[in-house]
């Protein structure tokens, strides 16, 4: 019994370790099978990928269609369009304006000419005949006033319309906007930046915040939407080829979502994307790459508290700014060296902008020895021999620069430099929100902060604070001569008279420096050269209201023509 | 596994830069900079021990804050399972229900971004999960004969808990801890990924996010030595951690079963 | 329903609750408004709102109502469905989190069966010898330790920048008017790198689960009588052990669904997944508090339902807890 159970276990595990084994043999070519499976399934997908992606290419010489970084910026209407980034970009695109920008001034657009009265509170202009909306109906100066009314019963945080007093059809073609007061920004903010939205599909719609199918979207504009994706941040685009300057070159554009934009480029996914500076050198020798610069309209400031001394001498400011060399700055800090941002001005306006005096670039060139003598001057000297100034009474000299982690190397730069006239910096990185309470609530001392939309009309940039009493993020002159001549600015429509308000304003800006421009950064688009030529920069601050993109509406229609 | 641990621990106390920027960005790994320099140009290598105190420290102290608190909670729950037993049960029923890391990031955006908010936070996702296992312990403890007679002794709470049941509990808590390290350093690690996290603390996680943020990085040889490094370190304190944890799991098991 | 079931569901109404609590209050807790943050701070370009503008954009998101009242109505337009309108999408919260859920629940779902299924195969195989199990358990472990983010960003650097064999984001190819067989490719393709990096996540505990309860249920008497009636290696295995064993393993399915939505979130933010975890991202940077209150109420509801449908589960197979 015992020999018979023994031999039965001996054959059992005989049987259990040739069962194991066939067992595992069956289980591996099992999981071997289901990793080929897998891996074919990847395969054929990813062969899918790349043969319409070769395809894209010829299609993209032959058929004219065009692939741009996407990402959801909202559903294109004047209620659901999100207000940032290129999200007035894709609004542009249905919509139309009154008038517009391209690479060099304001253009026509849906009116042919316009003028303003002499005391500048109405504004007559005179639209072109036989534009027609994208679903046939003709555009009469109905519309116009239909969508001036439509945004003041449902405002929209882009569009001001605050100082518009009525708006008046005389005919089709002709209409008239009575202003509360004059209102210089009124042509680049109102004319050039409210989408002219059809009455016909808009006087019944309730709230338009709701709207969310495609149907509904019909413009004047150069092309319709075709594809939303909200999810994955897609946008297609047809050509609309009753558009009133003619079909547009481009018939297609697909906003499609990349992950990294260089790697999309490189992959041939999209044909134009941003690059950051220091990838210049990828680019730049390659012949079916062209690179683009444009102004990112965009600035870095040093900026002072005031209430603390010895900042609120100007004449200390002032021999700081003596003491800091933007260049080197810019070499020492900035990605791309001086390829990619421009030195400061002190009068705060960037020399891209057309209102930028240029005078007042070299008004404090660097020299550390003035800038010494200037702080002497002032009360501010090394009394103990220490390389450590003190102040008036006798406070060593010694502050906190706050900055966000992105900008130490800048911070770095500038405790170099200002230690060489005997000031000693401590930079302290925090997080943006916690920077914004404390410079809010003046618990500072210096900090490193930036601002864009440096595009926009001089008397929103410079005037803040006194135009219609809005809250000031920036810092301006609190002189009083500083606030009527931002008032006046935004008064007068004589160009040139606005011209030497804003040269007047820049000066004492230059005089007070609240604070410190640093250095303006540049940016870069990378585009193939095969898929479209005749990119720009839109001139006059960028699309719109002052969008620095480079995808004004303009380069589709054109196509290749430079 | 407690090598791996040692190992970690030596390194905390051997950081010697200080994170100046010391060189020009991007350098690659030469004598001066062992593992180069990040995009600011400050030290990789000394970032990486820098960040290597901070993470201990977050793991010591979110491991603490909840043995200590899950210690109190437990063994209270478990030393009167009638009426404080069941409320505090309910509390930690609750608490381990709600979903974690979507209350860490509602708490880290509402809460400024501080290294302290953050370990409070991770000691209160952490803590009902030790005074789960600490309460059924204490449970089973309670009916032993020694306490039994302590009790009748007219022990209170504080002195049976003090000189009987943390000499028990000891053993059960370190694996416990253990497991909740490994969690704190996981979940401080995500935080500064998304962004949530404490930006002047240089922590691996921070450490990351910001060579995955700087323009370009991939087509640079630089993120092999900026972002491979500190996701390896992040990935050894973790495996080391959970390591110890499950070791100390056995041993005990072992233990009980003998 | 038991005493059991009852008491678990009252301490699921209860986690609700703190949930939808801390959801009203916190925003509410911070100085700040959230139309004058997101008009000022993004994009910086100079929009600035007059207080016209302000008043009535505030009055279309119901902001300038007491707390009490605007309580009152979040709760109200939870029952109807309402979760709120998304500052930054311009579109309803409920109709973002309908959107957006199905893409989680594909990655979970997926990449739960994964590593279930490599647990099951592994585990039941271990636990039937004791040593050697070092093999699986030291590479788990580590795959385990590398956080879900950091393993993600590496793949995604080495298998879709790298060497372009998988795409750089998203769940399908945009405008691909793939349908079928293709279609389905392309999303897996899509899914393959996220599912993969999820599943490494979970894999190591379900290992330890499946092979502790196998270990347990084979010790049984009616398995070694089968053992020893001489019943085939995969008979013994399947119909025996393993229908026994599932039990803690289902459970353990439960949980691990239950929390690995919240998982997900680093996963989906790594690999530009359009989910619900991504979705939490996006309200987080941009400060949509509307956002941010509905995927935090959404992924609580998620866990609550899960857990319960598990109670209801794990009762209905185990005659043993009814009782308690």
């Amino acid at each position: 019994m015992e020999l018979g159970g023994r031999a039965f276990c001996i054959r059992e595990t005989e049987v259990k370790i040739v069962r194991l084994g066939r067992e595992r043999a069956v289980r591996l070519r099992f999981m071997a099978a289901a990793l080929l499976l897998l891996f074919l399934l990847c395969g054929c997908s990813g062969n899918d990928e790349s043969s319409s992606k070769d395809q894209a290419n010829p299609a993209a010489k032959a058929s004219r269609t065009i692939h741009l970084p996407g990402g959801d910026w909202g559903l294109p209407t004047p209620f659901t369009f999100y207000p940032r980034g290129p999200g007035y970009i894709h609004l542009s695109f249905i919509y139309d304006t009154l008038i517009w920008k391209d690479e060099k001034e304001v253009i026509p657009w849906l009116a042919e000419r316009w003028e303003s009265s002499p005391d500048g509170l109405q504004w007559t202009f005179y639209l072109r005949s036989g534009v027609k909306w994208q679903d046939g109906k003709p555009l009469t100066a109905r519309d116009v006033c239909f969508t001036f009314d439509y945004l003041r019963a449902h405002p929209v945080e882009w569009f001001d319309l605050q100082g518009i007093s009525t708006v008046q059809a005389v005919d089709d073609e002709t209409l008239v906007f009575r202003l509360k007061q004059p209102y210089a920004p009124f042509l680049s903010r109102v004319a050039g930046n409210v989408p002219i939205i059809p009455e016909h599909l808009w006087k019944d719609v309730a709230d338009p915040r709701a709207i969310s199918n495609l149907g509904g979207l019909v413009g004047s504009g150069p092309y319709r939407l075709t594809r939303y994706d909200k999810a994955q941040g897609a946008y297609a685009y047809e050509a609309n080829p009753h558009f009133f300057l003619g079909a547009p070159h481009i018939k297609s554009i697909f906003f499609v979502p990349v992950g990294d934009p260089v790697a999309a480029l490189e992959r041939g996914l999209v044909d134009e994307a941003s690059i950051p500076a220091s990838l210049l050198e990828r680019f730049h020798n390659r012949p079916d790459f062209s690179v683009l610069s444009g102004p990112s309209y965009w600035v870095l400031t040093l900026r002072f508290n005031f209430d603390q001394h010895p900042f609120s001498q100007p004449a200390v400011r002032q021999a700081l700014a003596r003491a800091i060399d933007c260049e080197a700055l810019i070499r020492q800090a900035v990605p791309g060296g001086l390829q990619g941002a421009k030195p400061g001005s002190p009068g705060f306006l960037p020399p891209d902008s057309t209102w930028f005096d240029a005078k007042l670039q070299g008004l404090y060139p660097y020299n550390p020895a003035k800038a010494k003598s200037l702080l002497q001057t002032a009360g501010v000297e090394d009394r103990d021999g220490d390389q450590v100034c003190e102040g008036a009474d006798g406070a060593r000299m010694q502050f906190t620069l706050l900055t966000t982690p992105q900008y130490l190397r800048e911070a770095e730069a500038l405790q170099l430099m200002l230690q060489k006239v005997g000031l000693v910096l401590q930079p302290k990185a925090m997080d943006v929100k916690s920077l914004d309470a404390l410079v809010r609530e003046g618990r500072f001392d210096l900090a490193l902060t930036g601002h864009g939309g440096l595009g926009a009309d001089p008397a929103m940039i410079m005037g803040f604070g006194a135009a219609a009493n809005r809250s000031q993020s920036f810092g301006t002159p609190s002189l009083p001569a500083y606030r009527t001549l931002a008032e006046k600015l935004l008064a007068s429509s004589c160009r040139s008279e606005r011209l030497e308000l804003c040269r007047s304003m820049q000066r004492l800006y230059a005089e007070q420096l609240p604070t410190l421009p640093l250095y303006y950064p540049i940016w870069f688009s990378a585009h193939r050269s095969q898929a479209l030529g005749g990119w720009f920069y839109t001139a006059q601050g960028g699309v719109g209201i002052g969008i620095p993109l480079p995808y004004n509406k303009l380069i589709f229609i054109r196509g290749n023509e430079p | 596994m407690l090598l791996t641990l040692l190992a970690l621990a030596s390194l905390a106390w051997t950081p010697h830069a200080p994170e100046a920027l010391s060189g020009p960005p991007l350098t690659p790994p030469s004598l001066g900079h062992p593992l180069g320099t990040n995009g600011l140009g400050q030290d990789i290598f000394s970032q990486l021990l820098a960040g290597c105190r901070i993470s201990l420290l977050v793991a010591v102290a979110v491991s603490l804050g909840s043995a200590a608190s899950g210690l109190l909670v437990g063994a209270a729950a478990g030393y009167y399972p009638r009426r404080l037993g069941v409320l505090l049960m309910r509390c930690v029923d609750v608490l381990m229900a709600i979903p974690r890391l979507p209350l860490i990031i509602l708490l880290a955006v509402f809460l400024r971004p501080h290294l302290l908010n953050v370990v409070a936070v991770l000691v209160i996702l952490s803590w009902p999960g030790v005074a789960r296992t600490i309460r059924a312990q204490v449970l089973a403890l309670r009916e032993q004969d020694f306490i039994r007679f302590v009790r009748f002794c007219g022990g209170g709470f504080g002195y049976v808990l003090r000189q009987h049941l943390v000499r028990e509990l000891f053993p059960l808590l370190l694996a416990k801890t253990a497991v909740a390290a490994s969690y704190a350093i996981v979940a401080e690690a995500g935080l500064s990924f998304l962004g949530l996290g404490d930006p002047t603390v240089k922590s691996w996680g921070m450490m990351i996010r910001s060579a995955l943020d700087y323009p370009g990085l991939l087509w640079t040889s630089a993120w092999v030595w900026w972002l491979l490094p500190p996701s390896a370190m992040v990935s050894l304190a973790v495996f080391s951690f959970t390591l110890t944890g499950y070791g100390l799991d056995e041993a005990l098991r072992r233990e009980e079963s003998e | 329903m038991s005493r059991y079931l009852r008491k678990r569901a009252a301490t699921y109404l209860l986690v609700l609750a703190v949930a939808l609590s801390l959801n009203f209050l916190l925003p509410r807790a911070i100085p700040g408004n959230p139309i004058e943050q997101l008009s000022s701070g993004l994009g910086n370009l100079p929009i600035q709102l007059d207080p016209e503008t302000l008043g009535a954009l505030q009055s279309y998101y119901g902001l300038d109502k007491p707390l009490l009242e605007q309580f009152w109505s979040y709760l109200t337009g939870l029952t109807r469905g309402d979760l709120g309108y998304s500052i930054s999408y311009r579109v309803p919260v409920s109709g973002l989190l309908l959107d957006r859920f199905p893409w989680t629940l594909l990655l979970t779902l997926s990449s739960l069966f994964l590593s279930f299924a490599a647990a099951l195969l592994l585990g039941s195989r271990s636990a039937r010898k004791q040593n050697g199990e070092w093999k699986v358990l030291l590479p788990a472990v580590l795959f385990e330790s590398v956080p879900p983010f950091v393993l993600g960003s590496l793949l995604l650097i080495l298998l879709a920048v790298k060497f372009p064999l998988f795409p750089l984001s998203g769940a399908y190819s945009a405008f691909a008017e793939a349908a079928g067989l293709r279609g389905l490719f392309d999303v897996a393709h899509h899914a393959a790198l996220p599912v993969l990096v999820l599943s490494t996540s979970s894999f190591f505990s379900a290992y330890l689960v499946v092979r502790s309860s196998v270990l347990l249920v084979k010790n049984e008497p009616y398995v070694q009588m089968a053992e020893f009636k001489g019943l085939s290696e995969g008979t013994i295995r399947y119909r025996y052990v393993l229908r026994t064993a599932l039990l803690p393993v289902v459970t353990f399915f439960g949980l691990r669904l239950a929390y690995s939505a919240g998982g997900a979130i680093l996963v989906e933010v790594v690999f530009a997944y359009p989910g619900v975890g991504r979705l939490i991202y996006e309200a987080v940077l941009s400060h949509d508090y509307a956002l941010l209150q509905g995927t935090f109420l959404a992924f609580t509801e998620w866990v609550v339902c899960i857990n319960f449908a598990t109670d209801c589960l794990y009762l209905s197979l185990d005659p043993r807890v009814k009782g308690v």
